[in-house]
């Protein structure tokens, strides 16, 4: 025999063979041409023109395949089974595809008569409901009826079939029935599902085969079975698969659906609590259950840290899966503590190069909502466990808005080689208190930075050879000290005046008032042991003089009423001659520093005698 | 193997944590049990102020069956009707029936998903194939919901150190 040559229907047809597929109108009458399924099915893939009418109970959840081979030909595969043996199709006809493992079936329709192609994958889920589940939202305390048809598909007679019913089901009672001679069954479509068919039926539930109810199928006949489900209106909620095997000829089937038996006294809530800080315990029932809004708990004990989180339960006993808990810690006298901000996670210390630690770690304010930390506090040990008791060592503050909040600081340098060992946590300033995380992050310091990772950290030397000769040469010249941005004017080897950056003019000795008699080269030149400065443009006049003991000489001298006395307008030249014909001299080329102007009067920005 | 995971609430967010055993294994992100995430991550996030409930699971292998959980969605199946050149899917509420969408489409399997449906009821259905917007013969189905219940949005107050009572509202 073969699993398909009982097939097993709904019945509430209009007519005989009609399609019927509504398990809750399977009710008795006329038997439908719909099967009475075990599974949901739904099509990922499909093969344009074969309609999947069934998959055999047998073959359980997962996904199962039907494939097209050659010439037409369709195959069958249970979920983890093998193909079965190829049938050919044709237009019109309802074929049962058998998976290597025969008990394993499906039943599909071919609906066109052009060539087929591809694959057609089927998951399956478990049925809620069904002709044998019946309503899947069940609160007991009256009897639901079904009636489903056997129908042999074979030409020969089949003889015995057993039925009977699975020994986890609930409340299940079987009671066959045979048709009339039109192939009619008793009807109770008449006065619905919760009242029983009329006239006498002989329900039982026997759960093995040996006292299964035992039937003859001639060829084409028809038996009817009617299904009772009867469970007492309260209990426990559960949810149950109610199943009945069948049985013929070596081989045995089986029809299942889902149901859910409610307790409407279960609606409500839960609250769940968690102690000593840890998350409530939501596989535990709760700690208190209530019907309705707002509920007072009983009493909290002091000195308790609690975490407490309501769900909702529907008659069904499913609780709503929020997870968010509600925290309250106690003091000895029952006030509230205010809760620690949560660690920072994302912990880290990374060592860079000149002995320095960079810290890095992630903390979300939003987390901890109004008790959120605003600042980052860091304790670090060297060479030793940080002391957590102590002040911290660096601190940050923290941005309390726009999610997840990165700290990113340096420590150090410390010295090479030293164990750096640190705990990140975060502080909430207005009541002083901090996190209570106690894992180090650590890291081993690297070796300082020498001269040339300093230049390139563009930190540069000061070098002597920045010193360049401006006019003159020997031991009689002008000379600029670029790093230090100074002009001296050096005579006889001796440095006897210098104009610096912050217009000071270094003398030697006292500028006098005089006259002076030069025929000037430059602005600025060095001559047989002076330096002269000359006025004018285009022709130059010599102005003042600088002589080897650090005399100025001029018509006159004075100091600058402001500093500084202009701004520079010659560029990259020490000095030059102004719109006004003046001679300007800078030590900096950013401000004039002194001046000589054309009426001969020696102009310094500060001056100072220090011999 | 999945180590230390954790799920936070964010304002109208859910955000799992997790670690592995393993050595960079490529995650397996199951939200209601629907795959929605191959990723290295090691954190995902969702949000949740529609109320729906949100399940996690996390593999760290691939080839794992995520564990069903009772969804709170329907899924209308159904073949091609010759001739049809879209459906109507209504929906019955109170006594009138409502339109939800109208699919255009000649494929041979069709498939529609629900909105989020109420707890603990009966949510009827229909597909209406329509020609040139003319109504052909509608299926029928209804479909009992019993999910995991919305989320309760409650406040706790704390009423003092005198009786050490929480209320709840």
């Amino acid at each position: 025999m073969s699993a398909a040559d009982i097939r097993v229907y709904l019945s509430g047809a209009r007519a005989a063979g009609e399609t019927q597929a509504d398990s809750s109108r399977s009710l008795g009458g006329w038997r439908s041409s719909s099967p009475a399924q075990s599974l949901a099915q739904r099509l990922t893939y499909w093969i344009d023109g074969v309609r999947v009418l069934f998959i055999s109970g047998t073959c359980g959840t997962g996904t199962h395949t039907i494939k097209v081979s050659a010439g037409d030909q369709l195959q069958f595969s249970a979920d983890g089974d093998d193909f079965g043996p190829a049938v050919t199709a044709s237009e019109g006809a309802t074929l049962a595809l058998y998976s290597d493992t025969d008990s394993y079936w499906a039943l599909v329709k071919v609906e066109t008569g052009a060539d087929l192609s591809g694959e057609c994958q089927i998951v399956t889920e478990p049925l809620e409901g069904g002709a044998v589940g019946m309503d899947v939202g069940y609160y007991g305390g009256a009897s639901d009826y079904r009636m489903i048809v056997f129908k042999n598909e074979t030409g020969s007679t089949i003889n015995p079939v057993t039925v009977w019913v699975d020994s986890g089901s609930v409340g299940l009672a079987i009671a066959l029935d045979s048709p009339d001679s039109t192939g009619y069954f008793r009807d109770a479509m008449l006065n619905g599902e919760a009242t029983a068919p009329p006239g006498t039926l002989s329900f039982s539930t026997p759960t093995t085969s040996g006292a299964g109810l035992n039937f003859s199928l001639a060829a084409g006949a028809l038996m009817g079975l009617w299904l009772r489900r009867t469970i007492a209106g309260s209990g426990t909620p559960a949810q149950l698969t109610q199943k009945i095997f069948y049985s013929f000829g070596g081989v045995t089937q089986q029809i299942y659906g889902m149901c859910r038996i409610g307790d409407t006294a279960l609606v409500g809530y839960g609250l769940f609590k968690g102690e000593g800080d840890a998350e409530p315990d939501f596989s535990a029932s709760p700690w208190q259950t209530f019907s309705a809004l707002p509920h007072t708990s009983a009493s909290l004990d002091p000195s308790e840290v609690y975490k407490l989180a309501v769900r909702r339960r529907n008659a069904f006993g499913m609780w709503s899966q929020n997870i968010e808990s509600w925290r309250i810690e106690l003091d000895g006298s029952s006030a509230i503590v205010a809760p620690a901000p949560s660690a920072p996670t994302e912990q880290s210390a990374e060592s860079l190069a000149g002995g320095r630690v960079l810290f890095h770690a992630v903390y979300d304010p939003e987390i901890d909502g109004d008790n959120a930390a605003n600042q980052w506090v860091i304790y670090i040990g060297v060479d030793g466990a940080p002391n957590l008791a102590g002040a911290a060592s660096l601190s940050a503050t923290i941005i309390a808005t726009g999610g997840p909040q990165t700290l990113e600081v340096l420590g150090g340098p410390y010295d090479e080689g030293a164990e750096i060992r640190a705990v990140i946590r975060v502080r909430r300033t207005a009541d002083g208190v901090k996190s209570t995380n106690t894992d180090e992050v650590t890291a081993e310091a690297l070796a300082p930075l020498d001269a040339a990772n300093q230049a390139c950290n563009q930190i540069e030397l000061l070098s002597p050879s920045k010193v360049t000769t401006l006019t003159g040469s020997g031991n009689n010249r002008i000379e600029v000290d670029e790093y230090r941005e100074a002009i001296r004017f050096v005579l006889g080897g001796a440095t006897v005046a210098t104009l610096n950056r912050a217009g000071f003019t270094l003398m030697i000795g006292a500028p006098r008032e005089g006259s002076v008699s030069h025929t000037p080269a430059a602005a600025v030149e060095v001559s047989s042991g002076t330096i002269y400065f000359s006025t004018g443009s285009p022709s130059l006049t010599t102005r003042a003089s600088l002589n080897s003991s650090g005399v100025w000489t001029a018509a006159s001298w004075r100091e600058a009423a402001s500093w500084p006395l202009g701004d520079w307008t010659h560029g990259a030249a020490y000095w030059g001659i102004n719109g006004g014909g003046a001679l300007e001299i800078s030590a900096d080329r950013k401000v004039v520093g002194m001046r000589v102007d054309t009426d001969g009067t020696l102009v310094l920005g500060r001056s100072r005698e220090n011999g | 193997m999945i180590t230390d995971f954790h799920i936070d609430q964010i304002g109208n967010s859910l955000r799992a944590r997790w670690s592995t055993t393993l050595s960079d294994p490529t995650f397996y992100v199951y939200v209601n049990a629907l795959l929605v995430a191959t990723t290295k991550e090691r954190e995902w996030t969702v949000p949740a102020e529609t109320g729906e409930q949100v399940y996690f699971q996390i593999f760290d292998e691939s080839g794992q069956t995520p564990t069903p959980v009772p969804v709170g969605r329907a899924t209308l199946c159904w073949y091609r009707v010759d001739g049809a050149d879209s459906y109507r899917i209504d929906r019955l509420i109170g006594s009138t029936w409502t339109e939800q969408t109208t699919i255009l489409t000649n494929e041979f399997f069709n498939s529609w998903v629900s909105p989020y449906l109420a707890d603990s009821q009966t949510h009827t259905f229909r597909i209406v194939p329509l020609v040139n917007d003319v109504e052909g013969e509608a299926v029928y189905a209804w479909r009992f919901i019993a999910r995991w219940p919305d989320i309760p949005r409650v406040s706790f107050a704390y009423d003092g150190a005198e009786d050490g009572t929480v209320t709840i509202t």
